[in-house]
């Protein structure tokens, strides 16, 4: 990409983000939506503080030219987010291609067609970034199972299992025996 | 998933329902139904566990069946049941009538900010039960009808009762921004009262109390069991101080009487702040006892109905009496300083055959326990350390850096606020709050209280938790926070699995669990570890 159509894509960086934030945001009913569209406390907001601050971070790694890694922490942030909330996998990473049309619209058509090279040239970096996103949303994934394991190893759940953890504690002591 | 085509790209590849748990988007709330699946419900009660609380309709059921086999007239069953209660609780038909819905609370609760479910909003959480009040209680509701905000008590109605009133966790939180001061927690209580009616309850709720009802602890751990496990431990404390405790059981005559939730002699991290108790009491050389009938401090009979709670808080005052005791102290529990603050004395008392609490060892008199007869271990132990009557080393904690989490039901039920934070000053050698928005009354539940600490809502609590998990991954950052320090067993056992997921470097300590570890005891030998054997600084090696 060159340095032009990356200056085009700064210029326009404000108005790029706030149509992304939408595109996760707006996923959210109209009065959970204003909320997290508008609070900026980010104690107050958590979630629209995660996605405001992951797609930036994803935004500047995509708009520069150079190799930098995806994984970047508050982008972690937001794949850990999206990788609890009820949503199917496909859904959970979708919202890093949709990044393409914001940008068309934003940018428009004449520069499109100016700088077709380097538009060809981003398409390929936000198709790897989701692969790489896609490989951040399964880490969650999988760090869940072992959060999710963990609980089930630590025997909370005894309190439920309807036997009698007296009768079971006689058993593994003369298991030991 | 469908390929689009290419006038569809722009749109999104993924098509998916909105976020509102579970449900179909872009309707008016009172028209957009739940839908119950997997992993957004706890799983029904067990139709033995319902015959053992002698609760109406036990039956095999799933909330993702269509028919819930509810009793035949069902709807009566409801209605009656909230005009008893109307009549009963003042305070319901009070916050049932004033919310002018300002809105103030709509963004205050973790639910909410977590899952950005609009029915979360405590306004609206209440609203599901204000609307059918309305409906068949108030004259503008009898003869308007939606137009008044009613509506008639359906099976749609009913499930989301159980939706949102299991989304939840009582907290409080609401009820700190309210201008009028509505209890959104009683609400709840009473929408959970409500369902169990006519059989439609959690199991992860009622098979402890079940336990606690038999045995005398959510565990339903035996007298042996529990007296055998606290040995262990005091084989561990051996193993690190050198002492040798015995604790002391059903002893009749002892001064105090000290009950704390069964998890913290059974399951980690629990254990180690037991531990921190033993030490405490025999540094100090309390006169006290445990018991192993009132073996439990949490009380789920909060999280089902008022008569529930009130039978299993009763056995408090029940074992105090039998062994004579003089004043109860606590141990660190969240909810049951809940019901011991606000249910208590009006339940099971007045405790006029104890006395009002005072320190053996400091001679103060706890005034603020005058009538419950009930002392928190952190107020007890805070007035030690004013007294200087414990000999401590913090450097001995001074692996940990400490976050304070202020669990609800202690810092808003009881105003347990100062008496922590003064004894982490003493106990450690340096500790960082967290953003003032998220701690002291304003403090974020941990997302999986009153009874939801259950593992098939996993990703639920992940979220239900986050605003908490948030503000402690700040202070992971800016301070190196490496601790998590609170006084609530339900906290220390969901706040582990919250941090594991968004801050895994964090780990959950009791705040006793620390002043066990600063402890400098009378013959003992040098430490090495802490309380969980991981080595002190200096003695990595």
């Amino acid at each position: 990409m060159g340095n032009e159509f990356e200056n085009l894509l700064n210029e326009k960086k404000k108005e790029i983000l706030s149509a992304w934030e939408d595109t996760i945001l707006g996923k959210f009913e109209k009065d959970a939506f204003i909320i997290f569209k508008q609070q900026k406390d980010q104690f107050a907001n958590p979630i629209g503080h995660k996605v405001r601050t992951g797609l930036e971070e994803l935004f500047n790694v995509l708009s520069e030219s150079s190799n930098r890694e995806v994984r970047t922490p508050n982008l972690e942030e937001l794949i850990k987010l999206r990788a609890v909330q009820d949503i199917s996998a496909s859904n959970a990473v979708s919202f890093v291609f949709q990044l393409k049309d914001i940008v068309r619209k934003e940018l428009q058509i004449k520069d499109m067609t100016n700088y077709y090279k380097d538009w060809l040239a981003f398409e390929a970096r936000i198709d790897a970034a989701a692969l790489a996103v896609f490989d951040m949303y399964m880490a969650s994934r999988e760090q869940l199972h072992k959060v999710r394991y963990t609980e089930l190893q630590a025997g909370r759940d005894i309190i439920t299992k309807g036997g009698c953890p007296s009768a079971l504690m006689r058993q593994e002591q003369n298991k030991k025996a | 998933m469908a390929i689009p085509k290419a006038e569809e790209l722009g749109v999104n590849v993924a098509r998916e329902p909105s976020l509102m748990t579970g449900a179909i988007p872009k309707k008016e709330w009172m028209d957009n139904p739940v839908e119950f699946k997997e992993g957004n419900f706890c799983y029904p009660a067990k139709q033995s566990i319902v015959e053992y609380h002698k609760f109406p309709n036990p039956r095999e059921w799933s909330p993702t069946d269509d028919d819930w086999k509810l009793p035949d007239g069902w709807e009566d069953i409801i209605l009656n049941g909230l005009k008893e209660r109307l009549d009963k609780f003042r305070s319901l038909k009070v916050f049932m009538d004033i919310c002018v819905r300002c809105g103030a609370c709509a963004d205050k609760c973790h639910f909410f900010l977590g899952t950005g479910d609009p029915k979360n909003m405590p306004v609206l959480r209440a609203e599901l039960l204000r609307s059918v009040y309305r409906n068949d209680f108030t004259t503008a509701g009898k003869l308007l009808g939606k137009l008044a905000g009613g509506r008639p008590m359906t099976v749609a109605v009913l499930k989301e009762w159980f939706m949102y009133s299991y989304q939840c966790t009582e907290c409080r939180r609401c009820s700190v921004f309210c201008p009028y001061g509505i209890d959104t927690a009683e609400v709840t209580i009473i929408l959970r009262e409500l369902l169990h009616l006519v059989g439609v309850g959690t199991n992860w709720i009622l098979e402890p109390a079940a336990n606690s009802n038999r045995t005398g602890n959510h565990m339903g751990l035996q007298p042996h069991t529990l007296k055998d496990n606290a040995g262990y431990l005091m084989d561990d404390i051996e193993d690190i101080t050198g002492i040798r405790i015995n604790p002391s059981w059903n002893r009749k005559g002892a001064e105090v009487l000290f009950i704390t939730p069964s998890a913290d002699v059974f399951a980690e991290p629990g254990i180690y702040t037991f531990m921190g108790y033993m030490l405490l009491f025999e540094h100090i050389g309390l006169d006290y006892t445990l018991s192993t009938y009132a073996s439990e401090g949490g009380n789920f009979g909060l999280f089902t109905n008022n008569e529930l709670m009130k039978k299993l808080n009763a056995k408090m005052y029940a074992e105090a009496k039998r062994l004579g005791v003089k004043w109860i102290l606590g141990g660190e529990c969240g909810h049951m300083w809940r019901v011991l603050h606000q249910y208590m004395d009006t339940m099971n008392g007045p405790a006029d055959f104890l006395e009002v609490p005072k320190s053996p060892i400091t001679n103060t008199v706890f005034e603020n326990a005058a009538s419950t007869k009930m002392v928190h271990i952190s107020e007890f132990t805070a007035d030690l350390i004013k007294n200087n009557k414990l000999k401590l080393d913090p450097m001995r904690n001074a692996h940990r850096t400490p976050t304070w989490h202020d669990s609800c039901n202690p810092a808003r039920a009881m105003g347990l606020l100062d008496e922590p934070r003064y004894i982490l000053d003493h106990v450690v050698p340096k500790w960082y709050e967290m953003p003032e928005n998220t701690i002291r009354e304003k403090t974020f539940c941990c997302g999986s209280g009153t009874g939801l600490n259950t593992g098939e809502i996993m990703e639920l609590r992940m979220r239900s938790g986050l605003p908490r998990a948030n503000a402690v991954k700040h202070v992971e950052e800016k301070f190196g926070v490496n601790t998590l320090s609170c006084v609530c067993a339900i906290d220390r056992a969901t706040l582990t699995a919250l941090v594991d997921y968004w801050t895994p470097n964090v780990s959950v300590t009791g705040l006793s669990e620390l002043v066990g570890n600063a402890l400098i005891m009378d013959g003992e030998k040098e430490r090495e570890t802490d309380l969980r054997f991981a080595p002190l600084e200096g003695m990595e090696g």
